[in-house]
């Protein structure tokens, strides 16, 4: 049981809150002051429905990234990478972040830091389907942590 | 002599308990010479201390000490008298015997017990052996122990009298009896006195034994046997005692006899010199001692906290008769660390902004200004927290002057719990002051009953929750010159710290909403925020937050959209996301600023000191395409912070270059973003205050009617008068 464990130690140490430790998928603070904004810490009805909201974004954003890699579609690419970076980010995710920052780089045909120019879209679309991958597995292991916070069976 | 040794059994029973693990084997030792009476004492006090002094060598030499116990047990072939207590008085007790006086009878009889005993500690083995087999069976012998103990527990005189009986009498029964009210553990427990004899221990038994005295130096084992001799420093007898942390390994720590625990915490806190001595101290650290099964009804419950007033050696030995072991450590707590909270981040200890994301402070792009004097600073505090007093006030103030129209009330969040954790002091800054009396100001300028928004300007409410009393009242300057020259630089105002955001009250806002005091440290300018920002998650974010800062906001989802919506006029602030679909949100900036020049808005093409209100310096006619809908609805340039997800400087320049005025770095961290808020928001009243002063010269009349709109609350009106009168000195500081 040390998950039990932590998330009770951390709740002593934290005082009220019950901030669960979420290793390095997501990020305390960021994610902690979405918490802030509960109004009822035992509902946390607010951060609830933004996270519920962000895995519905999330989940039909990999769903339209298939579909522009196949279509070849690199903007769109890049475009929806940046989207769910903005949320993935807002809510600390910090993996996905990162993951959707390097989609959004690929899109642009840029490295993944977006610094150097990449002229093939090929390697592009090879490096996007890549990140994919590594996104999605990101993103399933933050979004089973938050359903475990949120006390989600499912 | 009976009665000096009835005396000492009575005192023993009285104190076994209690006292039961106080001193160990040398006790034991002294124990022999435990006579009470000083003329016993004093006679033998030869003879003891001829004996004792081997007792130091106790621990020194455990073999030896281990014979001892032996002895007995080969002698009387009984297993359960080889270490009880009693086995342990009785060696201390044969040193009597030799003594050249004899006892009365009843003396007699104790020391017909003790021989056996005595045979182990000074003499020889075998004159032990032969004593015993002389003098009595072995039955009787192994009877006399228990029932040497039992005499303790049950009084003293009946102690005398059935050691005689058995002496003279060896009954069998009796023996048996009375061995069964001898409980078992003394046994092992005379085993662990030996090792658990401190070497520094060795000190108070030459002490002892060297006294000048040396009965009662005898005596002083005896604690059981009576009142401890005055010359022995209860500091020279340690012991050691089992703590441990929860779920942690125990260790021992020695403490004196006499330590009480608030003692006890402090030599833990020595102990636990990393984990815990740097950061408690000996107040915040609590013990809890858990109860054995058996003793569990002296205490109702099995655990318990330790009262720092408690003697913790008698404690101990209340709750573990026999000796406390490894496994029944005393448990140290400490409080959990419950540092105020002054951020929504509180458990990120590093938080604090400064460190962490220098550039947004912005002090690059904005040299440090000369700071607004601050003739207000009274009027200022009270004002803040007059208006978190009623705070839709200020709200309802400046939105009729932007719209000419008293708004709903700015979205009424859902109900907030509150949270009762501390606060950090309010700090009195020069901003929320200004922020408020300009407000007012503009409020006055075009509301026809503006005093009824007033905020509740130096309520009694306030002077209580503010941190600092109020300054006395500076003496205004001379009127000021006209208005002119009243625009004020703009300033970095200072940051606030970051404090708690402030939280609703379950109470829905009636219509003067009473929130009570302390709730709101927080007073965010009534300002107008657009929030532009194309995520669905993150727009949804930035509203609960303008909901909870208590501030009217628009979103905007594009650039275009956003250029629209302030065209209609009445923002202070926007919140910009720079990647935005249809326009970016550098563009859109661009935009803004471009329609902001046509128009003549604000400040922001003039110099400081010469810049003048809007309306008083147009520049050319813009082209109907451009013109702004109603130009006093922009008082002075709008505010854009850029959100940037991008930590690159040469986003950042790019922002600053399309003219934003400052940026924050997505995920927007609620504290850097609540400060930008109070910044701005205070700077735009403080540019605001212009029309204000305008409004003022224009507009007697108006003044004429504040007493019959404040005609509600006095409160108000006066605080309106103060406000008016103060205004000047901080004009003329502005212009300065």
């Amino acid at each position: 049981m040390p998950g039990a464990k932590d998330i009770a130690e951390t709740r002593s140490e934290e005082g009220s809150t019950g901030f669960p430790d979420f290793g390095d998928s997501i990020d305390p603070p960021t994610f902690e002051q979405i918490l802030e904004m509960d109004d009822d810490e035992d509902e946390r009805e607010f951060s609830k429905s933004i996270v519920y909201g962000f895995f519905e974004q999330a989940e039909g954003t990999f769903t339209k990234m298939e579909t522009s890699l196949a279509n070849g579609d690199l903007a769109q690419l890049s475009s929806l990478g940046h989207f769910l970076k903005g949320s993935s980010a807002t809510l600390g995710l910090t993996k996905v972040k990162d993951s959707c920052e390097k989609i959004q780089h690929f899109g642009a045909k840029k490295d993944e830091t977006g610094t150097v120019d990449e002229a093939d879209d090929q390697v592009c679309l090879q490096r996007i389907k890549d990140t994919l991958v590594d996104v999605k597995a990101e993103y399933s292991e933050a979004e089973k942590l938050l359903k475990k916070f949120y006390h989600d069976p499912s | 002599m009976p009665s000096a040794w009835d005396c000492g059994m009575g005192d023993l029973k009285s104190r076994l308990f209690a006292r039961a693990k106080f001193i160990r084997w040398p006790s034991s030792l002294s124990a022999a010479s435990s006579a009470s009476s000083n003329t016993e004492n004093e006679r033998r006090a030869a003879d003891v201390s001829n004996k004792s002094t081997a007792f130091p060598s106790v621990e020194d030499d455990l073999p030896r000490a281990r014979e001892h116990h032996a002895t007995p047990v080969i002698v009387d072939g009984e297993p359960t008298r080889a270490a009880s207590i009693g086995g342990a008085e009785r060696l201390n007790r044969p040193p009597r015997q030799p003594q050249p006086s004899p006892p009365p009878a009843e003396p007699a009889a104790v020391r017909t017990q003790i021989p056996q005993l005595t045979v182990e500690e000074a003499t020889p083995d075998t004159r032990d052996h032969q004593e015993n087999g002389s003098g009595l069976p072995s039955a009787v012998d192994t009877g006399l122990q228990p029932n040497h103990e039992s005499s303790r527990q049950e009084g003293a005189p009946s102690a005398s009298i059935d050691t005689a009986a058995i002496l003279l009498n060896p009954d069998p029964t009796t023996i048996t009896i009375q061995r069964s009210t001898q409980p078992q553990r003394p046994t092992e427990q005379t085993v662990r006195k030996q090792s658990l004899v401190p070497r520094t221990q060795t000190k108070l038994i030459r002490t002892l034994l060297d006294a000048e005295q040396p009965p009662s130096s005898a005596t002083t084992p005896l604690d059981y046997f009576s009142e401890r001799p005055p010359t022995i420093n209860p500091d020279m007898i340690s012991r050691k005692i089992w703590v441990r942390r929860p779920q942690a390994s125990a260790t021992m720590v020695t403490i004196n006899e006499d330590d009480l625990v608030d003692d006890v915490r402090d030599t833990i806190l020595r102990k636990y010199g990393n984990s815990l001595g740097r950061t408690y101290d000996a107040p915040d650290v609590t013990l809890r001692i858990t109860a054995r099964e058996q003793t569990q009804q002296l205490q109702r419950s099995l655990e318990r906290v330790l009262g720092p007033e408690e003697p913790m050696a008698q404690t101990l030995d209340l709750y573990y008769p026999g000796g406390q072991t490894i496994d029944e450590a005393l448990i140290i707590d400490v409080p959990q660390r419950r540092t105020p909270r002054p951020s929504p981040r509180p458990c990120n200890g590093s938080y604090y902004g400064e460190d962490i994301r220098p550039n947004e402070a912005a002090t690059d792009y904005f040299p440090p200004m000369p700071r607004v004097p601050s003739p207000h600073l009274p009027t200022t505090v009270s004002n803040v927290s007059g208006q978190s007093g009623s705070h839709h006030a200020p709200v309802h103030s400046i939105s009729i002057l932007n719209t000419g129209q008293v708004p709903t009330l700015p979205s009424p969040g859902s109900a907030r719990r509150h949270h009762g954790r501390p606060k950090m002091p309010r700090q009195a800054t020069t901003s929320p002051t200004i922020l408020t009396t300009a407000s007012a100001n503009l409020n006055n300028g075009t509301a026809p009953h503006p005093r009824q928004h007033r905020p509740r300007v130096n309520s009694n409410a306030s002077e209580t929750k503010q941190g600092p009393p109020a300054p006395p009242p500076l003496p205004t300057p001379p009127k000021a010159d006209p208005p002119h020259a009243a625009t004020p630089p703009i300033p970095r105002v200072a940051s606030p710290r970051p404090q708690k955001l402030p939280r609703r009250t379950n109470r829905k806002s009636s219509e003067q909403p009473q929130l009570p005091t302390g709730i709101l440290d927080i007073t965010v300018p009534p300002i107008n925020v657009l929030i532009v920002e194309d995520n669905m998650l993150n727009l949804k974010l930035l509203e609960a937050f303008m909901k909870r800062l208590r501030v009217r906001w628009q979103t905007a989802m594009n650039g275009r959209d956003a250029v629209t919506k302030w065209q209609t006029g009445g923002f202070h602030l926007v919140l910009m996301d720079i990647q935005l679909p249809i326009m970016s949100g550098l563009e859109a900036t661009k935009e803004i600023r471009r329609l902001e020049r046509v128009n003549g808005v604000g400040v922001f093409s003039s110099s400081v000191t010469s810049s003048t209100t809007p309306q008083t310096s147009p520049k050319q006619e813009p082209e109907d395409k451009d013109k702004l809908p109603n130009t006093d609805l922009f008082k002075s340039p709008v505010i854009i912070v850029a959100l940037t997800a991008s930590s690159l400087q040469s986003d950042r320049r790019a922002a600053l270059a399309a003219g934003c005025n400052d940026f924050l770095t997505k995920p927007v961290n609620f504290v850097w973003l609540e400060r930008k808020v109070m910044e701005w928001g205070c700077m735009q009243a403080l540019i605001d205050f212009d029309g204000w002063r305008k409004w003022k010269d224009f507009a007697p009349s108006a003044a004429a009617e504040k007493p019959k709109a404040s005609r509600k609350e006095k409160t108000r009106s006066s605080s309106t008068s103060v406000t008016t009168s103060r205004d000047e000195p901080q004009t003329d500081g502005a212009s300065s």
